[in-house]
């Protein structure tokens, strides 16, 4: 390489300017093409190629409370829109999802509040969201309920946390719930961690009382499903917020289906220092065979309440009101055994 | 406190919240197959002391005390 080659781009100063849009100002971003900006202005562009690649499949990874702070809306219009073909998120998540189906709420708190205080008043905090115990027991009361209606109706079959998850959205109207949506559009949810969140407690309770009629759900049920969609995708795409189990399921199966990733974006706020996966660099995973070392990638240091979100409105400004995108999971399906 | 001695579903162990502060989800009572929701002031026999104190009962003594003098304007749904 030569000097000149290393001194060929210029940062170009960002420019702010009255009713900018989103995307306006994410392509100040990508002139500047510098720190967290330039590396937000990157992860629109690869979120945009991987849309308009007809030949990818994208997987949504989700750790953290992401539904509880906001991100529920988006996430089920990105299913809605089918701008991601599959989910992978902790089960915590759709407990969420599902307190808010039944009318439940969480509320803007403080994260300074007195959490003794907070327990004399069965409130939950998740940082600075508040949540009711109430809404949460009328859920594993709801959804102890569910789950007998689940095992009666599947007469002894063992599902799979994706089947799981559509079986919960058949029984759901909330038209903003995200388990509503994939039921809808046909999208999987897959839940790893299953029983590592409120679903776990309320399968103890539904067995407690029906222990002739348990619901049964295999966590290895859905390995094959999710390896198949990489394998007989064209191209893959991962879209991490957060890190943790729902990461690694996606990169697991792309390393298991002898397939690297194509397209890769991470929203985190973790390190990579500790050795875990959450933090772990994207040039880390390509030394698993997780990623192509050719591959679109990015990982973005910051709040994925805040990175997400406007990356989906800056992309979907690119695209326009009237496009729709057809997954190649849909042609990908029906050559799944 | 003087509520912690007494008897009710809002201080006993298997309680959690339903409507706060008057109706009690019992997990005890479900897992026996029976209604669930129960008043906070209520209780059974198989009453068992929390762990930690709560503001339940005193919260829910607060509210019917407040409906005995003033039925209109019960703060409970």
């Amino acid at each position: 390489m030569r000097r000149e080659d290393l001194l060929a781009s210029p940062v170009e100063h960002i420019k702010i300017k009255p009713k900018m849009t989103v995307n306006e100002l994410m392509l100040e971003f990508e002139k500047s093409g510098s720190f967290g900006a330039g590396r937000l202005a990157a992860a629109c562009n690869i979120f945009e190629k991987m849309l308009r690649d007809e030949g990818c499949t994208i997987f949504l990874a989700l750790a953290g409370a992401a539904v509880p702070a906001g991100l529920r809306t988006v996430i089920a219009d990105l299913i809605r829109k089918r701008q991601i073909d599959a989910l992978v998120t902790t089960a915590a998540n759709m407990v969420h999802d599902f307190i808010e189906a039944l009318g439940g709420h969480h509320y803007k708190g403080h994260w300074a509040a007195d959490d003794v205080l907070l327990y004399q008043y069965h409130v939950y905090r998740i940082y600075d969201i508040f949540v009711p115990e109430e809404d949460f027991v009328k859920m594993d009361y709801h959804c102890a309920e569910m789950f007998t209606k689940i095992a009666e109706e599947n007469a002894g079959k063992t599902l799979s946390s994706n089947e799981l998850a559509w079986e919960m959205g058949k029984r759901l109207s909330d038209p903003n719930s995200i388990l509503r949506a994939a039921y809808e559009e046909k999208v999987p949810i897959f839940m790893p961690a299953l029983r590592d969140s409120e679903f776990g407690y309320i399968h103890w309770l539904h067995s407690q009382r029906n222990p002739q009629n348990t619901l049964k759900v295999d966590a290895f049920k859905e390995v094959g499903y999710i390896i198949e969609m990489f394998r007989k995708s064209p191209r893959n795409g991962m879209i991490v917020l957060g890190g943790g189990v729902p990461r690694n399921t996606v990169q697991h199966a792309a390393v298991t289906a002898r397939k690297g990733i194509d397209y890769a974006i991470v929203l985190t706020m973790d390190r990579a220092e500790t050795g875990g996966l959450s933090g772990s660099t994207l040039e880390e995973t390509v030394s698993w065979g997780k990623l192509k070392k050719d591959a679109s990638k990015i990982m973005v240091i910051g709040d994925m309440l805040i990175t997400f979100p406007i990356i989906v409105a800056a992309v979907n400004e690119r695209l326009g009101e009237n496009y729709t995108r057809t997954p190649a999971l849909t042609r990908i399906r029906s050559k799944i055994t | 406190m003087k509520t912690e001695k007494e008897k009710h579903c809002g201080n006993c162990s298997y309680h959690d919240v339903y409507h706060y502060p008057d109706k009690i989800f019992c997990v005890y009572r479900y897992l026996k197959g029976e209604n669930p929701i129960v008043d906070t002031l209520w209780h059974c026999e198989n009453w068992t002391p929390e762990t930690q104190p709560c503001f339940c009962v005193q919260d829910a003594k607060n509210n019917a005390k407040n409906i005995q003098e003033n039925p209109k304007h019960s703060s409970t749904a």
